[in-house]
């Protein structure tokens, strides 16, 4: 390995300058190819077809790459060659055992290239900012393991008796950051804990990746290149104190930010807000110390054309950006900003500002000081080097102005109740521009490339100067400078030791006992009783390894929050217990598409093969890669699922699901439609033409253009899409067999959706899109021109629910729904066999016993008008004939009470599976009645009904 | 008492001139500098919010 421990002036033979600028050349390639990963991946937020279907190549396998890269190949490898320059300058002896940096830069390229080739082919252990597997860590560790022992050695053997601060922030970052890789690659993946400990300890790791790795060892660039490229003074030795120990003493603790109202304690969220705060303590330090550092020489700075001065221009750049990045950090930590614009682009904008704008930059600052003294050559051409920094000052500053935007606006949206995907459409001109902004930023790095290869090559002779002494001010030996917070061994010890254990003390073990104590049970939302949350199956299991496989994750996030109408937007608020079986945790910190954490049952599972298929198919507007390799053909040629596949939706159809069926009782599909919805004839024409935009928009995937429910996706769908030409709709309250429903009615089951078919909710669109699209539905069959619609019936009042009347019901249910329903409700009966709707497809006789939202159960609720409703009228275009002339109402509500009391029966074997204790029994079935039937709710219900004994019946009822 | 000390009660520039130390293999100078007042008044506020904050929030407002 070459060796040349020359030096232009006052330190010979104290640094390897090949070794280094190996290091940095290396770093120009991890700078030009990860930032570049970043470019294609925002290219696919406006083409998601961008790159291909190709797996290794979509968003979710890209992303890592890029984030990775940037922080451990774009930022990491020029810090690392960098030691091999500051330490021996600042140590006054060469770096110990010198010869192991060959081994450690071959180690470091090898980690990234395995690392990014790894999670390119999916192999991603599930935890952000930290998904390598274990053989791309395993490298990162030794070699960082390494370099810490050099480091370690060369400070405590250093023959300079000063302490500088840079060699403080290198120090604790190294320290840090072996104790964070022990905390992120054996205790958060392999040691046994539940999902809500596992989130906490992931917060803390991710925040020590940024507060304890890169900001450290960033400040450790700035402090050492800011008076070297200025030829000024530090400007403050008090302010590095400050700056140093504030950092050191807040920064262990704010990692929960990262997940603000999820189940975490509360109070531990607190303490991460607060200290997130009191980083703009340090962050002002640093920032008065390196613009005072800059004083009395900004015209030689700005007005230079030296290597050094644009050192000096990109430091400064580096420390505004810190200033602004920072300050965004801390203050979108607080609780109402969180509520705004978490998940959104705002936190992209920090992040961005932070490692890109403060670190990245700084350590460009860096190498344009360092590549001269290490080639032996003057920068070839400034003017190369002022396009790069304009191009960086422009590219930057327009992303991250425009991701803060952006991430307010969809954030506001958001809060005001728009439909997520109308979020994400209006956020597209927005990632044009960041795109745009991110090729701007990195064709200025193409220049330094270009700039730093030609100064290597055709640059004339360097000779370093002199380093200056001041005329104004007498200088002592800096060791004359030491005190007791700047030693070593306080850094070592208090800082990177101590501050660091306290934090995941009081941050992650206190809380987690907490957690572990609490998260056996979650709260059943239906009864309000403490149940147990059940574990994955083995396919589920595959499908979750499938989800992170993908990088699902990296865009959806899996925790609703009691804030900005998420519980009305996605359901019940998450509980801790539901993550007992999370390890990794998905809560993620993203959402490019909507939470997760409620979509099991909320789709059938044709409708989520569609989507994974080709999502723009039910989702024009949607931005999610296709996922062809999880399908293959049958011996028919029919593209199906492969078994990844199958297990995947099998995932997700259990997400959500532990706290019981709550969706029989969500508010926002539980509803009354009022006359409002009824449009007059004046409105129509102003309607039809909001309508076909909105049928265009979202329907047209599965109902097809013509209305004839053919549309792409139905080939994926065991329930075939209405065919709106027929004028023919299961559910009216209109008398009459097929009889044609009103306007509410359509309103009702385009709201609600019909649980267990491929036809979503649409809650979350503005109800005059809902009013308009059903004129427009109406407009594909002359039904609606040449027949009248009929007054719905009006519904007797519901009689008291008595084990009589329930008896009663029996025998009706007998006599007249058996057949097909079967002799217990399951959808079984003799007749069911062979049935079919008008159409010819096979039609499958409700199961009332299931949950809402599976597959062949009820589709539009167990509660007591709508049943009833349902047995007067029939069901539009299916077997299923009106009763309403062949029932007394009388004999109709005992058959609709023996309907419901054979899903609560059902309701009450599933609570008693999830351990509802016998004590809980007799509430818990009082309030499933209560839900359901407005007569038990006014407490028109026998107590023999409700004391009915529980007890565990093989497929039988309680 | 050393020489720091002495200069402490002395306005921010003298202490400036007074105290500059210098890391010789780096020719990395080093004001002993000072901390700004406004930064000062700064830290207190910033540490007296923290407390208020950590005590008002440290259990969830009713809802």
């Amino acid at each position: 390995m070459p060796d040349n421990h020359t030096d232009e002036n006052s330190a010979p033979s104290l640094i390897n300058r090949p070794l280094i600028k190996s290091w940095l050349t290396w770093s120009l390639v991890w700078l030009t190819i990860f930032p570049l990963i970043g470019l294609l991946v925002s290219i696919k937020f406006n083409f998601p077809t961008f790159l291909g279907d190709t797996s290794w190549l979509t968003f979710g396998r890209l992303r890592p790459v890029h984030v990775n890269g940037v922080i451990f190949g774009a930022f990491s490898t020029p810090l690392l060659g960098m030691l091999y320059y500051m330490i021996p300058r600042l140590c006054g002896r060469p770096m110990a055992a010198e010869k192991l940096g060959w081994w450690a830069l071959w180690g470091w390229n090898s980690f990234l290239v395995v690392g990014s080739l790894s999670l390119m082919a999916g192999y991603n252990i599930g935890f952000e900012a930290d998904e390598y597997p274990w053989l791309p860590s395993l490298l990162r560790f030794v070699v960082l393991g390494v370099i810490t022992c050099q480091v370690m050695v060369t400070v405590f053997k250093r023959e300079e008796k000063g302490f500088y601060v840079a060699l403080w922030y290198i120090m604790a970052a190294l320290v840090w950051t072996i104790l964070n890789l022990i905390l992120g690659n054996i205790i958060l993946p392999y040691m046994p804990m539940s999902g809500i400990t596992n989130t906490m300890l992931h917060g803390l790791f991710i925040h020590y990746v940024v507060g304890l790795w890169i900001t450290p060892a960033g400040l450790a660039i700035l402090y050492y290149f800011m008076p070297t490229a200025t030829k000024n003074a530090l400007f403050s030795h008090r302010l590095s104190l400050l700056g140093f120990w504030t950092i050191a003493l807040f920064y262990p603790f704010v990692g929960l930010h990262h997940y603000l109202f999820s189940p975490i304690p509360y109070a531990h969220q607190t303490i991460s807000i607060m200290t997130s705060m009191m980083l703009i303590i340090p962050v002002w330090a640093v920032v008065t110390n390196m613009f005072g550092t800059a004083k009395g020489r900004w015209g030689e700075i700005l007005g230079g054309n030296t290597a050094d001065n644009y050192a000096a221009k990109f430091v400064l750049l580096a420390t505004f950006y810190y200033l602004m990045g920072c300050f965004q950090g801390s203050t979108e930590a607080l609780r109402r900003m969180q509520e705004l614009t978490h998940f959104t682009d705002f936190v992209i904008g920090h992040s961005h500002a932070t490692v890109f704008g403060t670190f990245v930059i700084g350590a460009m600052g860096g190498m344009y000081y360092l590549w001269p003294r290490v080639t032996g050559r003057q920068l070839w051409s400034p003017k190369l080097a002022s396009w790069h920094i304009w191009l960086i000052i422009s590219g930057a500053t327009l992303m991250f102005v425009g991701l803060a935007v952006q991430g307010f606006i969809q954030g506001s949206m958001l809060e005001y109740g728009a439909n997520f995907v109308d979020t994400v459409k209006e956020m597209k001109p927005w990632w044009a521009t960041r795109t745009l902004a991110g090729a701007t930023m990195d064709i200025g790095i193409l220049l330094m490339v270009i700039n730093f290869y030609c100064t290597a090559r055709y640059g004339k002779p360097f000779e370093e100067p002199a380093a200056e002494t001041s005329k104004r001010l007498e200088a002592r030996p800096a060791g004359e400078n030491v005190d007791w917070l700047s030693q070593p061994s306080a850094v070592f010890i208090v800082a990177g030791l101590g501050f660091f254990a306290a934090a995941v003390f009081v941050q992650g073990v206190i809380p987690g006992l907490k957690i572990e104590a609490s998260s056996k049970n979650v709260q059943d939302i239906a009864t309000g009783e403490a149940i147990h949350p059940s574990n994955y199956t083995p396919l589920e299991q595959r499908g979750r390894h499938v989800y992170i496989r993908e990088g699902c994750w990296y865009c959806h996030s899996q925790y609703v929050r009691a804030v900005t109408g998420e519980t009305v937007r996605w359901g019940p608020v998450a509980q801790a217990g539901e993550y007992e079986y999370d390890q990794p945790q998905m809560l993620s910190t993203r959402r490019i598409g909507p939470d997760l954490s409620r979509v099991g049952l909320k789709y059938a599972d044709g409708w989520h093969e569609a989507h994974h298929w080709n999502p723009r198919m039910v989702v024009p507007d949607s931005i999610m890669p296709r996922f062809t390799w999880l399908y293959t053909k049958d011996k028919d040629g029919n593209i199906v699922s492969t078994d990844d596949g199958k297990a995947l939706d099998a995932y997700l159809q259990k997400l959500g699901t532990d706290i019981g069926d709550w969706r029989e009782t969500f508010a926002s599909t539980r509803l009354v439609a009022g006359e409002a919805t009824q449009a007059t004839p004046a409105d129509k024409s102003e309607l039809l033409a909001l309508g076909k935009k909105v049928y265009t928009r979202r329907c047209i995937g599965c109902h097809g253009v013509n209305g004839d429910g053919k549309g792409p996706s139905a080939a994926f769908f065991k329930t075939k899409p209405r065919d709106f030409t027929s004028g023919i709709f299961k559910f009216h309250s209109t008398p009459g067999a097929d009889a044609l429903p009103t306007d509410q009615d359509l309103f009702i089951t385009i709201s609600h959706g019909l649980w267990g078919t491929p036809m979503p909710p649409w809650y979350s669109i503005p109800s005059t899109q809902r009013i308009a699209v059903i004129q427009y539905i109406k407009s594909f069959s002359k039904r609606w021109q040449t027949e009248k619609v009929e007054q719905p019936i009006t519904l007797p009042p519901e009689p008291a629910i008595t084990a009589k009347a329930l008896a009663h019901g029996h025998k009706l249910f007998a006599d007249n729904c058996a057949v097909c329903h079967g002799d217990q409700g399951h959808g079984n009966g003799v007749a069911a066999a062979g049935l079919t709707d008008t159409w010819g497809n096979p039609e499958t006789p409700a199961n009332y016993t299931l949950p809402a939202g599976s597959f062949g159960g009820v589709k539009l609720g167990h509660d007591s008008p709508h049943l009833y409703n349902t047995v007067h009228n029939g069901i539009g275009g299916s077997p299923m004939p009106p009763f309403g002339d062949i029932l007394k109402p009388d004999e109709m509500w005992d058959t609709v009470h023996f309907i419901q009391s054979l899903r609560i029966n059902a309701h009450m074997q599933e609570l008693k599976k999830a351990g509802l204790p016998d004590s809980g029994s007799e509430k818990a079935r009082r309030k499933l009645w209560q839900d359901i039937s407005p007569a038990a709710e006014d407490g028109h219900i026998d107590t023999t009904v409700i004391n009915l004994p529980l007890k565990l019946a093989k497929g039988g009822q309680g | 008492m050393n020489s720091q000390d002495d200069n402490r009660n002395q306005p921010p520039e003298k202490q400036e001139e007074a105290e500059v130390f210098i890391y010789k293999d780096s020719g990395i100078r080093e004001k002993h500098g000072y901390v700004p007042v406004w930064l000062w008044a700064v830290v207190i506020a910033l540490i007296a919010w923290g407390a208020y904050y950590t005590v008002k929030y440290w259990t969830p407002p009713p809802s």
